[in-house]
Formats: C-alpha cells, sequence, structure tokens
C-alpha cells in the first residue's frame, strides 16, 4: 500500500449528507491530495466571489434566449 | 528534403513536379524517426498508409486530377480526435485498451477526403487539459526550439510534429487556448475558429461550451486552407453553425488597407507584464498594419480577469460533468494533474455554474459592444517564450488571467501567428481577434502580417 493510500479518508458516504464537498461528489481524496488542492481551492473561492458580486446586479437575467422561429 | 516546405509551397510544388506527395511523405517519415525520440509528438504512426495514400495523391496530380492543395501534404490528429483504425485515448489510462475508432471523426473524414495523407496520432495532454504530465502512459511532448521547454498545450503532439516538420499540419482543439498556446509557444500558426465553425463530433469533449475544433500549420496561409477543408455544417454536432462556411482562401490576400485595429493595452500590464520582445512584438506587429493603412488605436475591453473567471468556473463545471462518472470509479487511472484539477469540480454548484454563464453573457455583449468600432483585435498570444518544461506551475490557470480563454468565452475566431524570436532563442507571438464569423478577415490581417514580418529561422534541431 502506498503513503498515500494509507492516508485516504472518505469523509462521509457519497451524496448522503457529507459537509465534505469532495465526498458528497463522491470522491476520496488522500490527505496529501488535500494539501495540494488548498491554494488553488483558494483561488478558485476568489473567482466565485468576484463572479457573484459581478452578478450582483444584473436583473432580469438571461439564461434561455427567445426562441428564433422553428424553420 | 532539407528544406520544409509550407503546405501552400508544396502544393505549388506538386503541381508543378518539383515535388512529389510520396517524395514529401517520406522526408515527413524520416522526420518522424530522427525526432520523436526527443519530441515525443507521435504516438501512433502509420508509415504504410500514408505512403499507399501519397502514391495515390501523387497518380492524382499527375492526371491532373488533384483534389486541391491538401492533397498529397501529410498531417496528422491530436489524440482526441477519432481517426478510423486508431484507438482515441486521450493520452489517458482510462481509455487505455479502447476499441479502435470504426469512423473518422468529420474533420478526419474532411481532410482525408480532400487527399490529405494521415500519418497518424498526436500526443496531447490527458483529456487535453491535465499536463504537461510526467506519470501518463506516454511522455509529454517537447518543444522543437529547444527539448528541454514546454510546448504549451493541449495540442502539444500536433504543435511539436509541425515544428520539426514530421508534418505540415494538424487538429488542434482550443478550449481555453489549446490550439493558440502550442503554436505561439513553437513558432506556428494556429487559428481557433468561430464558434460553431468546425464541427466537433467524433472528437472527446472537455467542456461543451467552450471547445472549438480547429487547425495548427506553419503560416495562416496554410491554416485557411486547412480550415477552408474542414469548416462547415454537420448535423452531428448540434452546436455546428447551419449557415454556409464563409470563403477563407478567396480574399486571403487582400491585406489590411483600411481596417481599425484595437489593441487592448490594459491587457498586457498589470499582472500579465510582457517580456520585452513581445512587448516589441506588439508594437512592431501595430507599425506593420499602420504601414499597410490599417488604422490602429487602443481599446477598452473587460478586464482578463473577469473573462478569465467566467471561462475558469464554465471549464471545470463542464469538465466535472463530463469527467465526473469515470473520476468515481477510476480516479487513479488519471495523472494527477488532472485528477485533482478535476477534483475541484466538486466545489462547483449550480448557482456557480450559473453565474458564470450569466456573466458571460454580459461581458459578451461588452466585448461586442468596444468592436462596433474596430474590426480586429491585436494582443499578446503570450507573455512571453516557453518555460522549461520542469518549471511548468499547474495552477498557473487559476492563478494568472489568460489572453487565450476570453475568445473562447466569446466564440471569436482568434489565430496566434508567431512574431520572431525571444531573448532565449525561442519563439514569441502575437493574436489577432475578429468578431464571430469573420475568420476570413482574421486569416486575412495574419496573412499580411507574415507577409511583412518575413521567414522565421528554423528550431535548432532542424538546423543541425
Amino acid at each position: 500500500m502506498s503513503p498515500s493510500q494509507e492516508t485516504e479518508r472518505t469523509t462521509g458516504p457519497a451524496g448522503k449528507g457529507s459537509e465534505d464537498p469532495f465526498a458528497r461528489a463522491g470522491l476520496t481524496l488522500s490527505q496529501e491530495e488535500r494539501a495540494r488542492l488548498a491554494e488553488p481551492m483558494q483561488h478558485l473561492a476568489g473567482m466565485l466571489v468576484r463572479l457573484r458580486a459581478a452578478i450582483a446586479t444584473e436583473e432580469p437575467a438571461t439564461i434561455f434566449p427567445p426562441p428564433r422561429p422553428w424553420t | 528534403m532539407d528544406l520544409i516546405p509550407t503546405i501552400a509551397e508544396a502544393a505549388r510544388g506538386f503541381a508543378a513536379r518539383t515535388l512529389s506527395p510520396v517524395e514529401l511523405t517520406r522526408a515527413s517519415l524520416d522526420r518522424v524517426e530522427r525526432f520523436n525520440a526527443t519530441l515525443h509528438a507521435f504516438l501512433v504512426l502509420d508509415p504504410e498508409g500514408a505512403l499507399m495514400a501519397a502514391r495515390a495523391a501523387e497518380a492524382r496530380w499527375m492526371r491532373g486530377e488533384a483534389k486541391g492543395p491538401l492533397d498529397g501534404i501529410p498531417i496528422a490528429h491530436k489524440d482526441i480526435v477519432d481517426v478510423a483504425g486508431f484507438p482515441t485515448t486521450a493520452c489517458s489510462r482510462v481509455l487505455a485498451g479502447r476499441q479502435p475508432a470504426i469512423a473518422d471523426a468529420p474533420i478526419a473524414a474532411r481532410w482525408r477526403g480532400a487527399g490529405a495523407v494521415c500519418l497518424g496520432k498526436l500526443t496531447t495532454h490527458e483529456f487535453a487539459w491535465g499536463g504537461p504530465s510526467f506519470d501518463l502512459p506516454t511522455p509529454p511532448a517537447r518543444n522543437p526550439w529547444n527539448p528541454a521547454h514546454f510546448t504549451a498545450g493541449s495540442s502539444s503532439g500536433t504543435a511539436a510534429a509541425i515544428a520539426s516538420g514530421m508534418i505540415l499540419g494538424g487538429t488542434g482543439t482550443d478550449t481555453g487556448g489549446s490550439i493558440r498556446g502550442p503554436a505561439a509557444l513553437c513558432g506556428l500558426a494556429g487559428i481557433k475558429p468561430s464558434y460553431g465553425l468546425v464541427p466537433r463530433s467524433g472528437v472527446i469533449p472537455l467542456a461543451w461550451s467552450l471547445d472549438h475544433l480547429g487547425p495548427l500549420a506553419r503560416t495562416a496561409e496554410d491554416c485557411a486552407i486547412l480550415l477552408s477543408a474542414c469548416a462547415g455544417h454537420d448535423p452531428s454536432d448540434p452546436a455546428s453553425d447551419p449557415r454556409p462556411a464563409p470563403d477563407l482562401l478567396g480574399g486571403l490576400g487582400e491585406g489590411v488597407r483600411g481596417l481599425r485595429i484595437g489593441i487592448p493595452e490594459a491587457w498586457h500590464e498589470g499582472v500579465l507584464p510582457l517580456t520585452q520582445a513581445t512587448r516589441e512584438a506588439i508594437d512592431r506587429a501595430a507599425e506593420i498594419f499602420r504601414d499597410q493603412g490599417a488604422v490602429i488605436r487602443a481599446i477598452d475591453l473587460p478586464c482578463l480577469q473577469d473573462l478569465t473567471d467566467a471561462g475558469m468556473v464554465i471549464l471545470l463545471a463542464e469538465a466535472f460533468a463530463i469527467h465526473a462518472p469515470w473520476l468515481r470509479t477510476r480516479r487513479q487511472d488519471y495523472g494527477e494533474i488532472l485528477r485533482e484539477r478535476l477534483a475541484l469540480g466538486a466545489l462547483l454548484s449550480a448557482e456557480d455554474y450559473l453565474a458564470a454563464q450569466r456573466r458571460r453573457r454580459t461581458l459578451v455583449a461588452a466585448i461586442a459592444e468596444a468592436m462596433r468600432d474596430v474590426d480586429l483585435i491585436l494582443t499578446a498570444a503570450a507573455v512571453g517564450e516557453a518555460p522549461p518544461i520542469e518549471a511548468v506551475d499547474r495552477w498557473s490557470g487559476f492563478k494568472l488571467p489568460s489572453l487565450l480563454l476570453p475568445f473562447n468565452l466569446t466564440g471569436q475566431p482568434a489565430i496566434s501567428v508567431a512574431a520572431g524570436l525571444g531573448a532565449g532563442g525561442l519563439p514569441v507571438a502575437i493574436q489577432l481577434a475578429g468578431r464571430p464569423g469573420e475568420d476570413a478577415l482574421v486569416l486575412r490581417a495574419a496573412h499580411a502580417y507574415e507577409m511583412a514580418r518575413g521567414p522565421l529561422p528554423v528550431p535548432p534541431l532542424l538546423a543541425s
């Protein structure tokens, strides 16, 4: 068994109310992987903060534009 | 044959009978033999099939029945594109042992139908996003200008193969810059066409709403030849544009007189400072266009970080959706880089994805408004030369804004064009982007630039 396998942990069964988003998505991450993901997770969090702030005043939202005539 | 022709030059040579498809294919295969152990560009080589196709092309040229400028031209395909008879593996253990594709993807079928000689399949970053990885079944491609340096990705094998003369053109895919980045770092031209211009069926997706398929080659003219032969509607891709494909070759030589070209200076400052050579390349390109009668002006575009935020969240969410079933059951079969990148997708919610798509619409509208006053946008295609492959930061896409991803978000055509060499002796590059559907204008301006720029030196590998 590799060192990374030895440190693997499952914080909750997939899709069963776990508070760990990785486990909720069905992924089992080792402590090493979690440590390596810490910095990019911060960058991703920053992206999401900026995105949410940018769309805060954008109403009405356009998710589905009016359909063109079906020809 | 030491001189590597462009596709256009080779076609003229075939027509004049000063060059033969068989001779050109043999020279290409010889370069694969000489350089592939260093560059790792080819995954699978089909010399017998290539020579058979070359002989057939040669017979057509001799009979005066050539199919066009691609007839007899050595090409190859990135290994996420289906080519009949070859397994499509995406350079991943996840797809190891896959059965050979039973049919060509439309791009492969169209190039084959135009007479192109397919030499085989080319290295890619794993599933077009995970690289440079050293823990995949095959090693990453290396830069022919200096094999210790990065090719960029993900169309890494395509760029390495063209820059080393193994082929004259090949397929790339571009979800966040994977055609234009390798073209920039390897001294080539690579166009990400308008979204929907080239059908993507038969190609493994990375992010459905950002994925584009297109060619890399040595010049913009060659890109125009390759793109002409694969553009156009195919009902097997629901995002394929149903309108007739534009004429990409007819006006290629018409120059830039009267065109308005905008430079978003803010994109080149702040967190993405350009190297001096790249800064000078932008200035020189502006001078060339101005001398040819274009009007150069500054433009304001949405800031790169805003565009990158929306693009990365969409890319990550869609890639996670595509890979989630395999991630749950075969996670250890991925290379470490892609395995960990994709895992970040688990952190995104429906709210996040919708926020990014809503933001996308606003940013696209802002760029469309800015382009009311200009016909083309001129930017750097990379901040500088290729870094050493061992020094590539696997998380740079999350840390730094991208010069390339904005045009995946907008679906605009954008081309990377070589602009000379930097202080380290490796290529630097510019990028030109047009309005959606105006691929011909982008190619025309890139061609005009290349004509004025003059020929580039060849990689030292080829000179030795």
